[in-house]
């Protein structure tokens, strides 16, 4: 993908999300595998006029038709994961980030946990 | 929430507001123990056509695309699963044993069987079919926060965690993120553990250790294998995922407590950094994730 086409693709995400909440912001909306119509107008989860790759289209017979498209695999971080350097850094937070500059050298002190969680009223 | 960079002073209170308007959002649109949420609302519906707005029809999306993709071991139907099996209320209003009932366990009906019509905004599920996003929605108001604190705020970076489903948007700090890979999120992130690095995307962490409750002295969890209708009895207690966003990472997470022994496969044909704790604490990594500083190689 191009810089101009992935600055596009960026400031059309931003505008979904001001719009507002969307999985269609991600990329994701949209790719569904067979689905069994029984109404023309009704796709099972796949958006109308969406523009997925549809893979194959059967109609079984007036009114069931299969519509086969691709369905993207969760696909890995664009910048890998890496293990923290030993040693503990500065750990920045929102309080004391509103006007910092950004951290000059990796922190090993983290600055959120990851884990199993209980939903919370 | 942590933000990078010059963001002005109305940055921090921009992004606070946004994060909240957004959550606030979720919760109404997708919460399975509010009466006035559109998922609720979906759930009573008996087979009707039912009306959804557009949050609850993405996070359908998102929960539809999840089930595709990890070839249906995330399936948002498992919430009558999960009901009988006595996850029928807020957790923090679950007993910590419940009476002994009898369980029919079945396998759920499957995502296939939802019917979404997003060009009228409706929604059908088969009587008797009840979804829970539990899954996905919170992993892609991660996503969602993250991209609109950042938009918010004009922060550089922003890093968003909810109860453990990290994503982040934007520059990171040199370096990376710094996160601390626990069981339990509520974990202090300087607290002992193994610390990774990430730069874009999410991680996300799914457990079958801290959202526990019993039926009859029956230890129950909330993640259901939909082959069975019952907690998911794999290899696993614990499995971390990085991905492109979190909504991915928890998926796929999800996905691997389910598989079990064929998670670590699984996840390294799709080049997934993962790490998997087995039921006795044994770590197996997968899909490439790092092996921790100063252990040798």
């Amino acid at each position: 993908m191009s810089q101009q086409a992935r600055k596009e693709q960026e400031a059309a995400v931003v505008r979904r999300l001001t719009a507002g909440a969307g999985a269609a912001a991600l990329g994701l909306a949209g790719y569904f595998t067979a689905a069994a119509v029984t109404a023309v107008p009704v796709a099972l989860g796949a958006p109308a006029g969406s523009d997925q790759p549809v893979v194959g289209m059967e109609q079984i017979d007036d009114h069931v038709f299969v519509r086969t498209v691709h369905v993207p695999a969760p696909r890995p971080p664009a910048g890998g994961v890496r293990a923290a350097p030993a040693g503990a850094g500065p750990t920045t937070t929102i309080a004391q980030s509103v006007a910092a500059a950004p951290a000059p050298a990796p922190t090993a002190r983290p600055v959120a946990t990851t884990g199993g969680s209980v939903p919370r009223k | 929430m942590v933000l990078t960079g010059r963001s002005g002073p109305a940055g921090r209170p921009a992004a606070r507001r946004a994060v909240e308007e957004l959550l606030a959002q979720v919760d109404r649109a997708c919460s399975r123990f509010r009466e006035d949420s559109d998922l609720s609302a979906l759930n009573r519906a008996d087979g009707r056509w039912t009306a959804a707005g557009p949050v609850l029809l993405d996070a359908l999306d998102a929960a539809l695309w999840a089930a595709a993709a990890t070839g249906g071991a995330v399936d948002p139907t498992v919430g009558r699963a999960l009901r009988v099996a006595g996850y029928d209320r807020d957790f923090g209003a679950l007993g910590a044993d419940g009476a002994l009932v009898a369980l029919r366990l079945e396998p759920v009906p499957g995502w296939v069987t939802v019917e979404l019509d997003r060009r009228r905004g409706r929604v059908r599920l088969a009587a008797g079919v009840e979804l829970d996003l539990g899954a996905t929605a919170k992993a892609l108001a991660a996503d969602l926060a993250a991209a609109g604190a950042r938009t918010a705020s004009a922060a550089a970076g922003v890093l968003v965690s909810l109860g453990g489903d990290i994503a982040v948007s934007g520059r990171p700090p040199a370096g990376g993120w710094p996160v601390l890979v626990a069981e339990d999120c509520d974990e202090p992130p300087e607290g002992e553990g193994e610390v990774v690095l990430i730069a874009t995307g999410g991680l996300a962490t799914s457990s079958t250790r801290v959202r526990r409750w019993a039926r009859g002295g029956l230890e129950q969890h909330h993640i259901i294998d939909p082959a069975t209708g019952a907690p998911a009895r794999g290899p696993w207690r614990s499995v971390t995922v990085a991905a492109a966003s979190c909504l991915e990472a928890n998926a796929a997470a999800t996905a691997a407590i389910v598989k079990g022994a064929e998670a670590p496969a699984w996840l390294d044909e799709r080049a997934l950094p993962a790490r998997l704790v087995a039921e006795d604490g044994t770590v197996v990594t997968a899909g490439g994730w790092p092996r921790p500083a100063g252990m040798p190689a």
